[in-house]
């Protein structure tokens, strides 16, 4: 990758998108002065928190809260100004899955969401221990009816399959340990806040991946952490998501990386995004959401939340929503048709609702495609022959822009 | 201007089969299917001499998915004490249990009523205790090897595999409602995916030679040329979709459009779908249908109330459609779920996760009865014991589509004979 390749491949990655004049400033700077601006915007204190608690109620019933809640955590990434953070907090979602359906109270997801923007490049312990005893998590697993007489191994199992060790790292035995170790947590959706009720809680100790002693959450969390695979598993899930490849030779230095920074999270992603500059990454098929963010932010414009939410829900993604514990499915899944058909009627959104003096517009205007591609901060410096066959036959700007949207070079790479 | 009809006769052949070729990559060949020598004629559905036997055209396979682990014990309720005694809170009611006439063993769920009268009628087989025998508990390796057919090597699914061996077939040959299905994976014929039908539909912004010039030249690489692919089959897909399911299958129903999850629509929903693209679109062979929630750690009585509700309310939709157009002897359903649940309680109102479980095969050519059984007497760590290998199942599903079954799993699974 030449400079401004590697700063549109950064801030894709690591971010949401670059307009032109941006990519312009930093390409002067470097990518790697950028990754480091980037990283220590992330790791310092969280801009304004994007939601007005008093329109999120605690109220199961509340559809209306519900819809805001999504929608303005999908208008803040478009309109962020801590782009690694707000990506990391994606991210973060997507791995530590609830979902609205299930958590129905809108202000309890806000606050997971607001623990992954927090905590977004922090530590990992305390993420985890965090996320364990997350109101909304508590709900989604069903964590929060568990107790010593009736332990719900919901959470135990998943916490190691999906969150931290993968398949095969562990055994029956050690979800029933696991179960057993985090009862006593009382939520639901009707309350407000988790509540340890120690009588509901078995203090009795487990042995646990191997570890004698572990009886409650720090324990858990702690065994969790020495486990040898836990390092790659974490490493391997942000490079399957920032590099496009869980490759074990990409991988496996990461790892160690992590590890060396007693799982300091942004030190994981400054090692990752640094192999991504130097070459290590793949081609990655951008999911519903993220391109929807990366295009309205590139091209300026501002599509009403609930028509957005609607066509993100036919293209199979909406934020809050997963469609279950492991989340959202990767890479070619996004090539449904439906995903296909629902992109393309968002993408006219877009280009619908772009200001009439953005660069992109008025590069499609000027028919300049290569200028259009630069405007949308693609990595690819120029579009394929049949994309820029069409883009070329079609009559107005806007669908020229709508095309270059859904061409296979802005949404891959 | 060229109608979308035309321009899609025009180029759909050539741009399609290109596709195919191209985006066929190293290693992504059939779970262990080579392309059959004499595949079965992808129009009209006739077979060649590696079917068993002739059959008709125009059959029609759909498959239900029940996603997240349905409780095959409160499905099928098994007359027992045991069941009970290890159900305090969850054993469904003797009084509420729907009659299987003829067996005093076993009952229906409630909310599975119209599926008596299909027992009655001899158009229901009920196969007990399916599963493979080396289950983990986890949802995600259990769906996979559903879909892969438990060979892990698999890139495509099982009937993906079938798919495959088949010549360039029609964008709806095979369609997935409600959720992606990976069961019908593959580089060659890849299934329609509709999320919601209602959605399905491009603005009037694009005309479809626009989107179709997007799609040649093909890219040099592989990945971008399978986007291309992708758009030249959803043009084409949405093309005749809008014509067999006008208006789409109605109104989502509980949850406003933009609060829809993936997968989010019933299998009321998509069973209805189902039939209008099956009695409208004589090129659909194969239909998924999936819905989840069925993952019920907690509160599983009126969960799985609601949910077997839209799945006999759909499946009646779907019979009684068929029989309207006169295809009843065309369809044969099949309903799949990842596992059962354990067969004690877990005390949050909920099951976890188990391993056997229940599958119905539905249709007026089936082996009606109840195949396998549930044994609560004969548990293994609080499981019921899997004994019905569900590639029986698929074996089944693939005689009925005149395939060659050991030509994509391998070999035959017919312990257990499921069409009459």
């Amino acid at each position: 990758m030449n400079d401004r390749e590697a700063v549109a491949w950064l801030y894709r990655r690591a971010g949401f998108g670059l307009p032109a004049d941006a990519t312009t400033v930093a390409v002067g700077r470097g990518a790697q002065a950028e990754l480091l601006r980037l990283v220590q915007t992330a790791s310092g204190p969280a801009p304004a928190d994007p939601w007005d608690d008093a329109q999120l109620p605690y109220d199961p019933t509340d559809q209306q809260a519900r819809l805001y809640a999504i929608g303005t955590w999908l208008s803040s990434m478009i309109a962020g100004s801590d782009p690694l953070r707000d990506r990391m907090a994606w991210f973060w979602h997507g791995h530590f899955v609830s979902a609205l359906d299930k958590v129905r109270v809108g202000r309890l997801m806000v606050d997971q969401i607001r623990l992954f923007r927090t905590a977004a490049l922090g530590d990992f312990g305390s993420l985890l221990r965090a996320v364990t005893i997350d109101p909304a998590m508590l709900i989604y697993l069903d964590g929060g009816l568990s107790t010593a007489t009736a332990p719900n191994e919901n959470f135990g199992r998943e916490v190691m399959e999906l969150f931290t060790l993968g398949v095969g790292n562990y055994t029956e035995v050690d979800v029933k340990a696991a179960a057993r170790a985090l009862t006593g947590y009382r939520m639901r959706p009707r309350l407000q806040t988790a509540t340890f009720v120690a009588r509901n809680h078995d203090d009795r100790p487990q042995r646990y991946l191997g570890v004698d002693g572990v009886h409650d959450v720090d324990t858990v969390v702690g065994a969790l952490l020495a486990h040898p695979a836990l390092p790659t598993f974490i490493a391997g899930e942000l490079a399957g998501a920032m590099l496009g490849t869980t490759d074990d030779s990409v991988v496996a230095p990461l790892a160690e990386a992590f590890v060396k920074s007693s799982f300091d999270i942004a030190a994981l992603v400054s090692a990752t995004l640094s192999a991504g500059i130097a070459g290590a990454g793949q081609e990655v098929v951008l999911a519903p959401v993220p391109w929807f963010v990366i295009a309205s932010r590139v091209t300026g414009a501002t599509v009403p939340v609930r028509q957005a939410l609607a066509g993100l829900s036919a293209a199979a993604q909406v934020p809050m929503l997963p469609p279950n514990v492991a989340g959202w499915p990767g890479g070619q899944a996004w090539f449904a048709s439906g995903t296909v058909v629902a992109r393309a009627n968002l993408a006219m959104m877009i280009a619908s609702a772009a200001p009439v003096d953005n660069p992109a517009i008025e590069a499609a205007r000027g028919g300049d495609l290569d200028a259009l591609a630069g405007a949308l901060g693609m990595i690819s410096p120029t579009f394929d022959a049949a994309s820029k066959k069409a883009i070329d036959a079609a009559t107005t700007p806007r669908q020229r822009l709508a095309l270059a949207l859904i061409s296979p070079e802005f949404v891959i790479s | 201007m060229i109608d979308r009809r035309q321009f899609l006769g025009l180029l759909g052949g050539v741009t399609v089969v290109g596709f195919s070729a191209c985006s066929g990559r190293p290693g992504s060949s059939g779970v262990s299917a080579p392309p059959s020598t004499t595949p079965p004629d992808a129009t009209t559905g006739a077979t060649g001499p590696s079917g068993p036997g002739s059959v008709p055209p125009h059959r029609v396979l759909v498959i239900v998915q029940l996603n997240g682990g349905n409780d095959g014990l409160n499905t099928v309720i098994p007359a027992v004490g045991q069941y009970h005694d290890l159900r305090p809170t969850l054993a469904i009611p003797e009084a509420t249990r729907v009659a299987l006439s003829g067996r005093a063993d076993l009952a229906l769920h409630p909310s599975l009523a119209p599926l008596a009268a299909r027992w009655t009628a001899g158009q229901l087989a009920i196969v007990e205790s399916v599963g493979f025998p080396d289950q983990d508990h986890s949802h995600f390796v259990a769906m996979d090897q559903w879909w892969r057919a438990d060979d892990r090597r698999a890139s495509n699914g099982w009937l993906g595999a079938y798919l495959a061996s088949l010549p360039t077939t029609d964008p709806l040959y095979a369609t997935a409602l409600n959720s992606s299905a990976p069961l019908l994976l593959n580089p060659v014929n890849p299934a329609a995916v509709v999320f919601r039908p209602a959605a399905f539909g491009f603005g009037t912004a694009f005309d479809d030679a626009l989107l179709i010039a997007m799609t040649d030249p093909v890219s040099s690489d592989p990945l971008r040329a399978a986007a291309q692919g992708a758009l030249a089959r959803s043009v084409a897909a949405v093309h005749d979709f809008s014509k067999s399911v006008a208006g789409g299958a109605g109104a989502d129903t509980a949850q406003p459009a933009e609060q829809q999850r993936e997968g989010g629509a019933t299998l009321a929903e998509g069973l209805a779908t189902a039939a209008k693209l099956i009695t409208n679109n004589s090129n659909t062979r194969i239909v998924v249908v999936s819905a989840s929630g069925f993952d019920t750690h907690a509160n599983q009585l009126v969960t799985q109330e609601t949910l077997l509700t839209d799945l006999a309310t759909g499946l009646e939709t779907l019979m009684t459609a068929v029989e309207g157009a006169g295809m009843a002897d065309d369809v044969l359903i099949v309903t799949t779920s990842e596992f059962g649940r354990r067969v004690a309680e877990n005390g949050s109102g909920g099951t976890d996760h188990g391993t056997g479980n229940v599958s119905f095969v539905l249709g007026t050519k089936v082996a009606a009865g109840v195949h396998g059984e549930v044994d609560l007497t004969n548990l293994v760590d609080g499981d019921l014991k899997a004994s019905i290998d569900p590639r029986t199942i698929y074996t089944a599903c693939l005689d009925w589509l005149g395939a060659d079954v050991a030509a994509v799993l391998g070999t035959r699974y017919d312990d257990v004979k499921l069409l009459a």
